[in-house]
C-alpha cells in the first residue's frame, strides 16, 4: 500500500516536471491602445499589425523558442482609461507593455511602470512607446524600463529640412503652423533651431488649437502675408486636411512639410490639395526596393490595406520585440530585465534599412524616407490617385541626432 | 487694407456657415422647448448621406439628398422617439438627445469607418469668385454664405408672413388653443423638427464638402453651436444670425493679432516684463478656439437671456 502511495506520487511528480518543460508560458505582451471614443481611429490603425508579426514569430519558434502572447487593451483615449487597463493587465500577469496612444497616453503608462517598478523592484514591467512623438520620452523621462520606437519632431524635421535643401525645393523662407501642444511646440523649436543649419529663414510663427479650429483660412492668410517657400507643420488629422484644403483654395502657393500627411484618409479628404507637398515618412514601399515591395504586398494581404504612418511603427516595434525575445535561451518565463539588455544589442532588418536600439537614451535608430505627395507614386493611397513619391531615404545614420544631455537613464 | 478685408470676409462666411447650423437648433428650442443635443449630429448625417449619394445623383443631387434624408430622420426621431418622452418633461428629451448624439456617431464609424471620407467640392465648383489684391477667394466659400443669407431669408418670411407661420407661431404660444381649432398640432410640431434637422443637414452636406467629413465633426462643432444660440439668445433666429457672424469675425480677426497674453498683462502692471517673456509667452492667436466660450461667458454674467433673447431663457 505505502509502495503504491509512493509510485502513484513519483508518476505525478515526473508528469509535472514533464508538462513544465513542454509549456513554458509564452511572453505576455499587453498592448495599451484607444478602441472607442474619439480616438477609436488610432487603435483601428494598430488592430491588424499584431496578428501579422505575433502569427509568423510564434509559427518560426516553433519547439525551441520563446513564445508571445499579445493581448489588446481598451484605454479608451483617456489617462485614467490607460491607468485601469494596466492595473488589469497586471493582474492578467503581462510585464511587457506596449504603449500605441497619444503622448499624454504614453506618460500615463510610463508614470504606470515607474510606480510599479518601484515597488516591485524584484518583478520589473517595461514599456514600448509606439507613437507618442514627445522627445520627452528620451530626454528628461528617458527610463531603462522603457523604450522609444518612433521619432522625434526634432528628429524629422531635420530629416525634412536635409532632403528639401538638396532638392531646392526648401527655399529661404520657412513658416512655421504648429498646433498648440508639446509635439507642435517641438516641431517650431525644431524649425527655429535649424534655420542657420540649412539656410532659411523663419519669417513666422503660429500656433493653433487642436481640433477646434474649423476655419484655418485667417491662418492661412497670415501666413500668405509673409510669403514663405516652406509651411513646416506638426499637425495631424482633420486639422491638416482644412489647413491643407484651405491653402489650397486660397491659391496659397507655398509648400508643407510635414510628418503625418501619411495618416488614412488624410489623402481622401484632402484631395487635390494634398498635391507637391512632403512628408517624412517611416516607411514608404517605393524607396524600399524588392524588400519593401514584399513587406506591402504581406502587409496587404493581410490587413487587406497597404501599411502606412504608425502602423509600420507597430509592426517594427513588434519585430524588434520579436527578436529581442528570440535571441534569448528558452526559459519558463524570459525575465524582464534579460529582455530589456537582450533588445539594446539587438539589430533587425528593415526594407529600408537597419533598425536599432540606442543604449543610451533607448531611441530607435531607423532609417527615414522624405516623399512628396504625387500622381507619379507607384503605389497609390486611400482609393485616390495620388500617393507618395519617395524623394529620398536617409539611413538610420544621417537621421540620428545626439542623445539629449536631460537623460540620466538609472541601470539596475 | 486687403488682408483685413480678407480677414472680415472669411469671418463672415465662417459666421453665416455657423449661422446656418445653429438656425435649426434655436428653432427647435423656441418653438417646442427641446435643447436637442444631437443637432449638431445632424450636421454630420447631412455630409455622410451627401457623399453616399453624389455618386449616383452627383453634387447637387447629393445636397438634396442629405437636406431631406436628415430631415426624414429628423421627423423619425421626432415622431416616434421624442414624442414618448415629451409627458415627462424637458430634462428627458435633453438626455434622450444627448443618447442619439453617442448613438448617430457609433453609426457612422459602423458603416463608413474611423477615418475622414473623400468627399470634397466637385471640380466644376472650384473656381476663383474675385480677387483681393493677390488673394483668390474660391468661389465655394461664397456660395456658403449665399445660401445661408437665402436660408435666413426663406424662414424668416415663412414665419413672419405666411399662413403656415401664423399656425405654426399660435400653436408655440397656446398649443391647446390652436388645437381646439382644428389644427393637428403634433404634425405640426413633428414637421418644424423636420425642417430644423433638415437645415443642419444642408449646411452638413455644403460644410461638409468644404470642411471635412469625419465621424469627429459633430463633437468639433457640437460645443460652438451651443454657444451660438447661447450668445445670440435661446429660440431667437436674429440673434442666433448675429451671434454666428460676432463669432465668425472675431475668431478670425484675434489670429492676426500679434500681442501674447504677457505683453497684455504685464502692459496693465499685473506680471513683470521677465515673466511675461517667459511663462507667459503664449500667443493670443492660439487662443482663437477658446474666444468663443469667453464670449458666451461674458455674456452669461452681463445678459443671460442673450443678445436678442427674451425673459424665457
Amino acid at each position: 500500500m505505502k509502495s503504491l502511495r509512493l509510485a502513484i506520487s513519483a508518476a505525478v511528480s515526473t508528469l509535472a516536471l514533464g508538462i513544465g518543460t513542454v509549456a513554458a508560458e509564452p511572453v505576455k505582451i499587453a498592448f495599451l491602445t484607444p478602441k472607442t471614443g474619439p480616438l477609436a481611429f488610432i487603435g483601428a490603425m494598430y488592430d491588424p499589425t499584431i496578428n501579422f508579426v505575433q502569427q509568423p514569430f510564434n509559427e518560426a519558434a516553433g519547439e525551441t523558442g520563446n513564445k508571445i502572447d499579445i493581448t489588446v487593451y481598451d484605454d479608451s483615449g483617456t489617462t485614467q482609461g490607460a491607468a485601469d487597463r494596466f492595473k488589469q493587465a497586471i493582474a492578467d500577469g503581462a510585464r511587457v507593455f506596449v504603449g500605441a496612444g497619444t503622448s499624454p497616453l504614453a506618460a500615463q503608462n510610463l508614470a504606470d511602470i515607474q510606480r510599479w517598478n518601484q515597488r516591485n523592484a524584484e518583478d520589473p514591467a517595461m514599456l514600448l512607446i509606439v507613437g507618442a512623438e514627445g522627445s520627452n520620452f528620451i530626454g528628461a523621462d528617458c527610463s531603462f524600463y522603457s523604450f522609444h520606437f518612433t521619432t522625434t519632431p526634432f528628429i524629422r524635421q531635420n530629416a525634412l529640412a536635409k532632403v528639401m535643401k538638396e532638392d531646392g525645393s526648401l527655399g529661404e523662407k520657412v513658416y512655421s503652423l504648429q498646433p498648440d501642444y508639446t509635439m507642435g511646440r517641438e516641431m517650431e523649436a525644431a524649425t527655429t533651431h535649424n534655420a542657420e543649419t540649412y539656410g532659411y529663414k523663419v519669417a513666422g510663427t503660429t500656433r493653433h488649437d487642436v481640433f477646434k479650429i474649423k476655419d484655418f483660412s485667417p491662418f492661412i492668410e497670415k501666413a500668405r502675408s509673409e510669403a514663405p517657400n516652406t509651411i513646416f507643420t506638426a499637425s495631424s488629422g482633420s486639422d491638416l486636411q482644412l489647413i491643407l484644403q484651405a491653402a489650397s483654395s486660397s491659391g496659397l502657393k507655398a509648400r508643407f512639410a510635414g510628418m503625418f500627411l501619411d495618416e488614412p484618409g488624410n489623402l481622401a479628404a484632402a484631395g487635390e490639395a494634398a498635391l507637391h507637398n512632403y512628408d517624412a515618412q517611416i516607411f514608404n514601399a517605393e524607396a524600399g526596393g524588392e524588400a519593401g515591395e514584399k513587406y506591402r504586398a504581406a502587409f496587404n494581404a493581410a490587413a487587406g490595406r497597404d501599411p502606412v504612418a504608425f502602423m509600420n511603427n507597430s509592426v517594427l516595434t513588434l519585430n524588434m520585440l520579436g527578436a529581442a525575445v528570440a535571441a534569448l535561451p528558452k526559459a519558463d518565463k524570459v525575465a524582464v530585465n534579460d529582455l530589456v539588455k537582450s533588445l539594446e544589442t539587438v539589430k533587425v532588418d528593415w526594407p529600408l534599412g537597419t533598425l536599432s536600439m540606442r543604449a543610451d537614451d533607448h531611441q530607435v535608430q531607423l532609417p527615414l524616407v522624405i516623399s512628396m505627395v504625387s500622381k507619379d507614386a507607384k503605389d497609390k493611397i486611400d482609393g485616390t490617385d495620388m500617393g507618395f513619391k519617395p524623394v529620398k531615404v536617409l539611413s538610420a545614420e544621417e537621421t540620428s541626432v545626439p542623445v539629449s544631455a536631460e537623460c540620466k537613464m538609472k541601470r539596475p | 487694407m486687403e488682408t483685413l478685408l480678407v480677414a472680415l470676409l472669411n469671418g463672415l462666411i465662417y459666421g453665416l456657415l455657423l449661422f446656418m447650423i445653429s438656425s435649426g437648433l434655436t428653432l427647435i428650442f423656441g418653438m417646442m422647448g427641446i435643447l436637442n443635443f444631437a443637432h449638431a449630429s445632424f450636421y454630420m448625417l447631412g455630409a455622410y448621406l451627401a457623399f453616399t449619394a453624389i455618386h449616383m445623383f452627383g453634387f447637387w443631387g447629393g445636397v438634396v439628398f442629405g437636406t431631406l434624408g436628415v430631415a426624414l430622420i429628423g421627423f423619425v426621431c421626432e415622431r416616434y422617439l421624442l414624442r414618448h418622452v415629451r409627458r415627462f418633461g424637458h430634462v428627458q428629451e435633453l438626455l434622450l438627445t444627448f443618447g442619439l448624439f453617442f448613438a448617430f456617431e457609433e453609426v457612422v464609424k459602423l458603416f463608413y469607418g474611423p477615418y475622414a471620407v473623400a468627399y470634397s467640392v466637385p471640380e466644376s465648383l472650384r473656381f476663383t469668385a474675385f480677387h483681393i489684391g493677390e488673394v483668390s477667394y474660391p468661389f465655394f466659400r461664397v456660395l456658403i454664405g449665399l445660401t445661408a443669407i437665402v436660408m435666413f431669408a426663406a424662414i424668416f418670411c415663412l414665419l413672419r408672413f405666411t399662413r403656415i407661420g401664423l399656425v405654426v407661431r399660435a400653436a408655440v404660444l397656446n398649443p391647446t388653443m390652436v388645437q381646439a381649432l382644428g389644427y393637428n398640432v403634433s404634425v405640426i410640431f413633428s414637421a418644424m423638427f423636420a425642417v430644423g434637422a433638415g437645415l443642419a443637414g444642408l449646411a452638413g452636406a455644403m460644410g461638409g464638402a468644404y470642411y471635412t467629413t469625419n465621424p469627429n465633426m459633430a463633437t468639433e462643432l457640437g460645443v460652438i453651436v451651443f454657444v451660438v444660440v447661447v450668445v445670440g439668445g435661446l429660440g431667437s433666429l436674429g440673434g442666433a444670425l448675429i451671434a454666428s457672424l460676432l463669432i465668425g469675425v472675431l475668431v478670425s480677426a484675434i489670429v492676426y493679432v500679434d500681442v501674447t497674453f504677457g505683453q497684455i498683462l504685464s502692459a496693465v502692471g499685473l506680471v513683470s516684463d521677465e515673466v511675461a517673456r517667459s511663462t507667459l509667452d503664449v500667443p493670443l492667436s492660439s487662443a482663437a478656439g477658446v474666444l468663443p466660450f469667453l464670449l458666451m461667458l461674458l455674456v452669461l454674467m452681463f445678459r443671460p437671456q442673450g443678445i436678442a433673447g427674451d425673459e424665457r431663457a
